[in-house]
């Protein structure tokens, strides 16, 4: 009797895996298609000298590696990536938290009006913004005209063709199209702190500093290393932006790590070059690694002591149950 | 009785269903009958100076061959969705040339063409028309040749309205860069700074052509990155360093409409034909644009201004206009139909009845839409010189110049001219003269790679700068 029951238990246990994995069946064979043989593959091109299509024929080795590691337009593009991610970071995760307290006031009127204002942007194609942004920025665009209009200038400002301020430029749009999102990061966090908590500090005497300082931070602290992480990751893809912005110029000077790729992966005959799928892999590859390293480094110094906590927790409890 | 009815309401309503969706099988059984005698022909076009004569090219052709219709569609990004068609297998029927003719005949992608392109046919094309990578390999034809070889040369537009508005003459068309700041001064200063003297484009390529072509009148044995008297690649001229210099200083000076260096051609051209600026260098095609995109009419041409007003030159075919064809079109009769009919329509309808640029065949007729169009025409056989073509005496040139250029970070030094021109490299000699070492080091490191050429095979005795490199120059050197 006890063997039956146990039979049937593992009979509907192999039954329940049967399907769990015939569920998951669809989400493995694609993410396998469309994410894992892509990545083992261009590690594999970037071994080779190939142009995208025919054979893979000319192997050569670390070649590419070498190549791109010595290479000052590829450290110029891994510099101007890294201050966009910073840049983009601070900007945008920083003005996010601003706006979500505003926003989060329960006394301020129109809330959802503004929300839906900032967070506009996020729904915007960002070649469409690129574009737009050009023509804002450009020598005779609405920028120049109007600073020129209430003479703060006496000059056209070369918003774009400066490689700082186009990179600043760079900065500022790419934040300000990422503020809506974080923003609604935010507001999550904020809306999951119990207001007991400050009607308490209010009869404390506690002013808004002090609550912001004691309160509201503090606890937003987990939800600002997962907003901190997504942000510094997104900043990773900044290709469309920079493509219809600035195109990576003046003479690379805003080229990202992105647009590199794609300059050696796809548009190099028209430019004069040539097309290196396997240089443009290997560095794909390295883009790889670099945000790899950026999630670990960011996820160790945000969550560590966590994890920390947690094994120690859970050791703990393993020797009392013990 | 309730039963019974909803069981006749069911049967009836799948009745219906059944009835009406024979009828609707039947249409579309018709259709697709229709439909399965006509075959549709993809093509893809990058150029957009042949849009509208492409169009009517079709249009006349359908209207000849109801039973195949063309499906033609425009490639903002046309390397990278022919490579990715490519990758995928999905190349389309025809194509307007993007990615080098050696690396798709290597993977067998693009289709011979010797039976149409018989000696006799080939004979009615202009010298010049038929060249190793470009229109051909190893001797077979593989691009329909579309625009002369003899072209793209920049030359200089001037605006008429302006010049009247100014009392300007012809007489006042500068041939010196002296002579064009001068001008340039008086033009401002007559117009109260309302007009620039000149609207340039920021483009790399443009650049890199533009101070390559006003170079040629000071260094004239670089047309444009390769000395054949050396026989070694060459990027840092004299030439090019001034002209980037007369360019910049255009800019510096006020005479250059300062958004010169963030607009892209199109702009350009549209800033010209509004009476913005008095000129606008760029190439033959413009012309077509000018007239067609922007209805401007009352301009004229005349060549780029030089230093010393020496003439200057251009390479000859430096890029093959053609259309290629996919070896795995399942369509190959269709498609020599139409290139058949494109054989004896295409250079008069596409090319002169639309002046967007010159056809590659000689002797064409047609009625171009501008008067000016001669006047581009023989500008531009005065300007695209034929140069010696190292490939056409040793094949294995091709290969080995994709394996020395593979090697380079750069291509050319369109963007540093840029970075120089916007302020942002100060030292232009050097910049130019690190991608100059970078591209001889990888050429002759190449070379040791490479022992069936040598740097022999890039040097040319008997071309004399501005002469043009004819076939019977090479039969010299065998």
């Amino acid at each position: 009797m006890e063997q039956k029951r146990k039979s049937n238990l593992q009979t509907l246990k192999k039954r329940k895996t049967m399907w769990a994995y015939i569920f998951l069946a669809p989400q493995i064979i694609v993410f396998f298609i469309f994410s894992a043989y892509p990545i083992v593959m261009s590690y594999v091109y970037s071994f080779y000298e190939w142009t995208g299509i025919g054979p893979l024929s000319n192997f050569v080795g670390l070649d590419n590696y070498y190549q791109l590691l010595t290479s000052d337009r590829f450290w110029n593009s891994a510099v101007v990536s890294i201050y966009y991610i910073i840049g983009t970071t601070i900007l945008g995760v920083g003005g996010a938290l601003v706006l979500a307290i505003i926003l989060n006031d329960q006394k301020l009127q129109g809330k959802g009006f503004y929300r839906a204002i900032y967070f506009l942007p996020v729904v915007t194609t960002t070649a469409i913004v690129g574009i737009i942004m050009g023509n804002i920025f450009g020598i005779n665009g609405f920028a120049n005209q109007l600073l020129l209009n209430v003479n703060i200038i006496d000059k056209p400002i070369p918003w774009l063709t400066d490689p700082v301020l186009a990179v600043i430029v760079l900065i500022v749009i790419g934040s300000w199209k990422g503020l809506g999102i974080n923003m609604v990061y935010w507001l999550a966090g904020l809306q999951s702190i119990p207001n007991e908590l400050y009607e308490s500090a209010q009869l404390d005497g506690a002013g808004f500093w002090s609550t912001l300082r004691h309160i509201t931070l503090p606890l937003l602290k987990p939800i600002a290393a997962v907003i901190i992480l997504l942000s510094l990751v997104s900043g990773i893809n900044a290709f469309d932006l920079v493509k219809t912005l600035t195109d990576g110029g003046p003479n690379f000077a805003t080229e990202t790590m992105d647009l590199f790729i794609y300059n050696f992966a796809f548009s190099s005959q028209l430019g004069g070059g040539q097309v290196r799928m396997g240089y443009a892999s290997a560095a794909g590859v390295l883009l790889g690694m670099f945000t790899f390293v950026i999630s670990m480094v960011f996820g160790a110094a945000s969550f560590g002591k966590q994890i920390t906590k947690f094994r120690m927790n859970k050791k703990k409890k393993g020797g009392v149950s013990a | 009785m309730k039963r019974r009815s909803f069981y006749a309401i069911g049967v009836l309503a799948v009745a219906v269903m059944l009835v009406l969706s024979a009828c609707s099988g039947e249409e579309n059984d018709d259709a697709a009958n229709e439909d399965e005698d006509v075959v549709t022909l993809s093509f893809w076009n990058r150029y957009p100076e042949l849009r509208g004569g492409l169009e009517q090219l079709i249009a006349g052709f359908e209207a000849e061959h109801p039973h195949i219709k063309i499906d033609k569609q425009e490639t903002p990004e046309p390397e990278t969705q022919l490579r990715t068609a490519l990758s995928e297998g999905n190349v389309p029927d025809l194509w307007t040339n993007i990615v080098d003719l050696s690396e798709l005949v290597e993977v067998d992608a693009v289709k011979n063409l010797d039976e149409i392109f018989t000696d006799e046919v080939k004979a009615q094309f202009q010298d010049g028309t038929w060249y190793e990578n470009g229109t051909t390999s190893d001797g077979s034809v593989y691009g329909f040749p579309l625009a002369s070889p003899r072209s793209k040369a920049m030359i200089m537009y001037y605006n008429k309205d302006v010049f009247d508005m100014l009392g300007l003459t012809e007489a006042d068309i500068p041939a010196t860069w002296e002579e064009f700041k001068t001008i340039g001064q008086r033009i401002l200063d007559e117009s109260g700074g309302a007009i620039y003297p000149i609207v340039w484009n920021n483009p790399g390529w443009a650049n890199e052509q533009l101070v390559s072509m006003m170079g040629t009148a000071i260094t004239p044995e670089v047309p444009w990155q390769e000395n054949y008297r050396e026989g070694e690649p060459q990027l840092l001229t004299d030439g090019k360093i001034e002209s980037a210099t007369f360019i910049k200083e255009l800019l510096d000076e006020g005479i250059m409409a300062p958004q010169s260096v963030e607009v892209g051609l199109g702009e350009a051209e549209a800033l010209f034909a509004v009476g913005q600026s008095a000129f606008l260098w760029s190439g033959d095609w413009v012309g077509r644009q000018l007239y067609g995109e922007n209805e401007f009419e009352n301009w004229g041409v005349a060549p780029l201004p030089t230093k010393d007003g020496q003439p200057y030159y251009y390479h000859a075919g430096s890029e093959a206009t053609s259309i290629r064809v996919s070896n795995e079109t399942e369509h190959w009769e269709e498609v020599r139909t139409f290139l058949e009919y494109a054989l004896d329509h295409l250079y008069e309808t596409v090319y002169v009845n639309t002046g967007a640029g010159l056809p590659a065949k000689a002797d064409v007729g047609g009625d171009p839409p501008f008067e000016q169009y001669h006047d581009i025409l023989e500008l531009e056989n005065e300007l695209a010189i034929p140069v010696p073509k190292p490939a056409e005496l040793n094949p294995d040139i091709i290969e080995f110049n994709r394996a020395y250029r593979n090697k380079l970070e750069v291509g050319g030094i369109g963007d540093a001219v840029v970075g120089y021109i916007t302020g942002n490299i100060d030292d232009l000699e050097a910049e130019i003269g690190k991608l100059d070492q970078d591209m001889k080091d990888a050429f002759f490191e190449t070379l040791e790679e490479f022992p069936e050429v040598s740097q022999e095979d890039y040097i040319y005795p008997n071309w004399q700068p501005f002469e043009p490199y004819t076939v019977d120059k090479y039969d010299e050197l065998k």
